[in-house]
């Protein structure tokens, strides 16, 4: 009888190997967010959308601040997280895209974003109840703000560049001199869209050799891309938790030379347990991303392509 | 007793059978079309790679939401 149930016991544990023998093996893990970075202007997208990302919430935040302070609720911690959130924001609107560690520093940042956003959800979430929640995410969807609009611009301006690039390159790799369509884009006359359509129809006349050393081309410039993106994220992962202390020390001494106050006292608070948890290693740095993770990435970035 | 142990070991069995032929049968084309499109490649494979070198003009970083 034993016998048996331990075979059963061996069964039920042997079902995840057996399950990740099978596994897809082409499953990504290396992050999105960073396979652009390598280039400058990928680099510069990248910081001004979590600029812009920060902002929003920023925004959101003190929507939500104001609310909560004319029903009487206490939103010291809420103003404490927004405040360090805003330094965050300088951290970004500071950081050099050109840097060789900028997708260092974007993932680290990122992944500070993340957990300030999760933290202010948290605490929200012991605050209101799921009703209120929503009447409030129904204002915060309402809201139009122009500072994220001029930043929305800047980063539509960057893509351009970014992709107008990609053309160039896409057009080396076809052996294609004509530049009439990216000209076209870039004045904003065409669509991406348009453009992939145009180029579908090139790819279509092609012939078969031709179309077989065009995808040959592309795939292998795209496994390439993503090796990188590998080494980046194994360098961005290593020394992860000192640059968190060291980032989060550097907030704390801002703080500390603050006028005194509640939020100064709220502030410190936070900043010495966050502190004290990643000293201990109870915070893994990017284990916090959560649904939204940010995996990390690396650190080649900022390599100078353009 | 004997009996609804060697029932359960078989039924347990049968899912695991299940589980490594859903695995393989659904694993095997892929390789198969993966040679297949070095070989012989088409236009649609080169729209895919095409497609994934342009950024979307509206696109955002996820940091999650505030509430």
């Amino acid at each position: 009888m034993k016998k048996i149930l331990v075979g059963i016991l061996a069964l039920v544990l042997m079902t995840p190997m057996i399950s990740s023998v099978f596994a897809d093996e082409s499953e990504e893990t290396y992050d999105e967010d960073i396979t652009i970075m390598e280039y400058q202007v990928g680099a510069q997208i990248r910081l001004l959308q979590l600029e812009k990302a920060i902002t929003k919430n920023i925004i959101k935040g003190e929507m939500v601040v104001g609310v909560l302070n004319e029903t009487g609720y206490n939103t010291t911690v809420l103003e404490a997280i927004l405040a360090e959130l805003e330094m965050l924001k300088e951290e970004v609107q500071s950081a050099d895209p050109n840097s060789t560690d900028a997708v260092e520093i974007f993932v680290d940042l990122k992944s500070d974003a993340v957990e300030l956003t999760k933290d202010f959800r948290d605490a929200i979430a012991a605050l209101l109840d799921e009703q209120t929640k929503e009447e409030l995410r129904e204002r915060i969807r309402e809201m139009v703000c122009e500072q994220v609009q001029n930043l929305s611009k800047n980063i539509q301006n960057h893509i351009r560049q970014f992709n107008r690039n990609q053309l160039y390159r896409l057009y080396s790799i076809i052996g294609l001199n004509d530049t009439s369509l990216s000209e076209e884009y870039r004045n904003g006359n065409v669509t991406v869209d348009q453009v992939r359509l145009q180029i579908s129809k090139m790819v279509n006349q092609m012939t078969k050799e031709k179309m077989n050393q065009v995808f040959s081309e592309l795939k292998e410039s795209r496994i390439r891309d993503r090796i990188e993106s590998q080494i980046c994220m194994d360098n961005a992962t290593a020394g992860f938790q000192e640059r968190k202390e060291a980032r989060l020390r550097n907030r704390l001494d801002q703080v500390q030379n603050m006028s005194g106050n509640q939020l100064k006292h709220e502030m410190e608070n936070r900043l010495m347990n966050r502190i004290n948890s990643t000293i201990s290693g109870g915070d893994n740095g990017q284990g916090n991303q959560g649904e939204h993770g940010n995996g990390g990435s690396n650190g080649h970035g900022g390599s100078g392509k353009s | 007793m004997n009996r609804k142990v060697i029932g359960l070991v078989l039924g347990l069995i049968l899912v695991l059978s299940s589980v490594l032929v859903f695995s393989v049968l659904t694993n095997y084309p892929n390789d198969s079309n993966h040679t297949g499109s070095q070989s012989d490649a088409t236009s649609d494979d080169i729209n895919n790679e095409v497609d994934g070198s342009f950024l979307e003009e509206n696109s955002e970083i996820e940091i999650g939401e505030m509430v």
